[in-house]
């Protein structure tokens, strides 16, 4: 017993005991009652009869039995009730004990209370498979947030063409309606053309047949279209011209000069009107005009409505690949302002400050039209759809910068900070999803771009966006 | 005898210009054209050429325009002279704002864009027809 002082020593985690090779214990440390509540005499009766029906204790059993016949095993556990019926796993480690000749003699064995550390470890183990658990969890919370996320930016682009719907029908329907109206005032004035000529020719003498070459003569094609008010400004000097000069049925003459864009030559023209017809001979040469002009109106119809399905294309087009594309911002602007018109033209000054040598950007065009999107939309409302919206693009050289400012309400200094919040919105529920400007940011980060803003409440906002060239 | 007119308000010139003529050509050298591009425009057409005594007979108007709306600008002009037989012609069919023009300012009737010239020579007719009915 070399060490039977030293393991002593160590009473409240170790306990030594020899046995013979019957199993009548010689000895047991007296630190067995401070670890198994047992004296030790009670204990000398034996400590097997302690053991619980564990399974790691019908192993333990087949150990000990090969132990007692001196094979040297590995340390190995056990679990044993203590006198207070409480469940202590003791380690121990057995080693034979032989005499001079080779007999066995007895077992000592160094017994180990670790059932702290198993305990420890089963905590360990547990908060182990718990924090497992958790990150699962939220691994799979993070995976239906980007779902989430990415269908809200895919809602918040439904949205804003939902915005734009209404408004497309509209802008497509006007220009169909006015190529229909043209079509018709053709058909009409070749049929009128073509009754008139009959009379052209069987009719009318040689000086009105004149009349009739010089007016058409005078017809200057490429004078721009009048606006109402300068129309009307026109048809009353005209009628009192021709109201001057004694000519008959001066509501329908007036009507034919200003249709026939003859209004600055009014004064060429009354001297030729004293023919026996001028009403005829005007009529005439108006139902040939008219072609002309419905065909313009045609051609400006048709530009309107492919302006239209063009940005309307371009905005619903879904990104093809991952690859940026060199782009031309002003047309990637334009194209929204496009889409925007009918919201915008209620009562908005649209003001275009271009640089002359913007440079094609290497972007991803689509999602930057979301971006002019969100800010026009934006600035549209904060105007309540009434103001001055001022489009700046400036080349400075490495980057470029644009700036879409509106003379709306601002951004109270209390709310500043939240606006690029994802869900803060002060648009009333349904009219936003509170990611929009969330989502310029994020596309303006992929851009390596940045995004400021200026706003004075009851002035104005603006925001600032540069954008690098490469 | 005095001039009748009839005022066609839509911001489009392109609209102005085909619907104008139609118009000029269903009904012919009887009637007066004149056009304006906006509410406000087209109300002081109407005035001045009361001023001329001009009598407005129909007016035809858009709806989503700069400025005011079609069913205020109708509104409007309903206050001012009732006898006006008030036409919508839109691209963008606003419920809210039809009720609302049929019940304030008594709307003869609402076209959709594109339009035919069959369905505008109808409805500008019996606007007509209910005007001499009424004497």
């Amino acid at each position: 017993m070399k060490y039977k002082q030293l393991i002593e020593s160590l009473g409240n985690e170790y306990f030594f005991y020899s046995h013979n090779i019957n199993g009548d214990y010689l000895y047991i440390s007296p630190s067995v009652k401070t670890i198994l509540g047992y004296e030790v005499e009670e204990a000398k009766l034996g400590l097997v009869k302690h053991m619980t029906d564990s399974e790691l204790n019908k192993k333990t059993i087949e150990v000990l039995k090969k132990s007692a016949t001196g094979e040297k095993q590995k340390t190995f556990q056990f679990e044993l009730y203590t006198k207070s019926g409480s469940i202590k796993v003791i380690e121990i480690t057995e080693s034979p004990l032989y005499n001079e000749k080779g007999e066995l003699i007895s077992i000592e064995g160094v017994a180990h209370d670790i059932t702290r550390r198993i305990e420890r470890e089963k905590t360990i183990k547990e908060q182990n498979e718990k924090l497992k658990q958790q990150t699962e969890e939220l691994e799979a919370t993070i995976a239906d947030l980007k779902q989430t996320q990415s269908q809200l930016v895919q809602s918040e682009k439904m949205r804003a063409l939902g915005n734009l719907i209404a408004g497309v029908a509209h802008e497509i329907n006007t220009p169909i309606g006015a190529i229909n109206a043209s079509v018709d005032n053709i058909s009409r004035s070749l049929d009128e053309s073509m009754q008139n000529l009959y009379i052209l020719f069987t009719r009318l003498s040689e000086r009105e047949l004149v009349v009739f070459l010089k007016i058409m003569n005078l017809i200057d094609r490429s004078k721009p279209a009048l606006v109402s008010k300068e129309k009307r400004y026109f048809k009353k000097l005209v009628k009192e011209k021709l109201d001057n000069a004694g000519i008959e049925d001066t509501y329908t003459m007036t009507d034919h000069v200003i249709y026939l864009n003859l209004y600055e030559v009014v004064d060429q023209i009354i001297p030729l009107l004293k023919v026996d017809n001028p009403g005829f001979i005007l009529k005439s040469i108006r139902d040939i005009y008219s072609v002309r002009k419905n065909s313009e109106n045609i051609k400006l119809a048709v530009d309107k409505a492919s302006k239209v399905v063009y940005a309307l294309k371009k905005f619903t087009h879904k990104d093809q690949g991952m690859d940026k594309e060199l782009s031309n911002l002003r047309e990637n602007i334009d194209m929204v302002l496009t889409l925007h018109h009918n919201r915008i033209k209620q009562g908005i000054e649209v003001i275009q400050n271009y640089d002359d040598d913007i440079p094609l950007i290497s972007c991803y065009p689509d999602e930057l039209v979301q971006v002019w999107t969100n800010l026009i939309s934006n600035a549209i409302q904060a105007m309540d759809y009434n103001g001055q919206l001022t489009i700046e693009i400036k080349n400075l050289g490495e980057r470029i910068q644009v700036s879409i400012a509106d003379t709306g309400c601002g951004i109270p200094v209390e709310i500043r900070e939240r606006i690029f919040e994802p869900f803060f919105t002060t648009k009333k529920a349904g009219e936003g999803t509170g990611i929009g400007l969330e989502l310029v940011l994020k596309i303006i980060e992929k851009h390596q771009g940045n995004l400021d803003f200026e706003s004075n409440v009851g002035e104005g906002t603006t925001f600032i966006v540069t954008l690098p060239v490469k | 005898m005095r001039k009748k007119a009839i005022v066609c308000v839509d911001d489009e010139s392109i609209i102005l210009d085909s619907l104008g003529e139609q118009i000029k050509n269903i009904f012919g050298d009887e009637y007066l054209y004149e056009s304006a591009e906006n509410a406000e425009e087209g109300l002081e057409v109407i005035e001045e050429l009361a001023h001329e005594d001009v009598d407005v007979l129909v007016i035809v108007s858009d709806w989503l325009m700069p400025g005011k709306k079609g069913d205020e600008f109708l509104i409007e002009v309903h206050k001012k002279f009732p006898r006006i037989v008030k036409v919508m012609l839109t691209g963008q069919a606003d419920e809210e704002a039809i009720n609302n023009a049929i019940k304030n300012a008594e709307l003869h009737a609402y076209i959709s864009k594109p339009w035919s010239a069959g369905d505008l020579e109808r409805v500008i007719k019996t606007g007509l027809s209910k005007i001499e009915n009424k004497g």
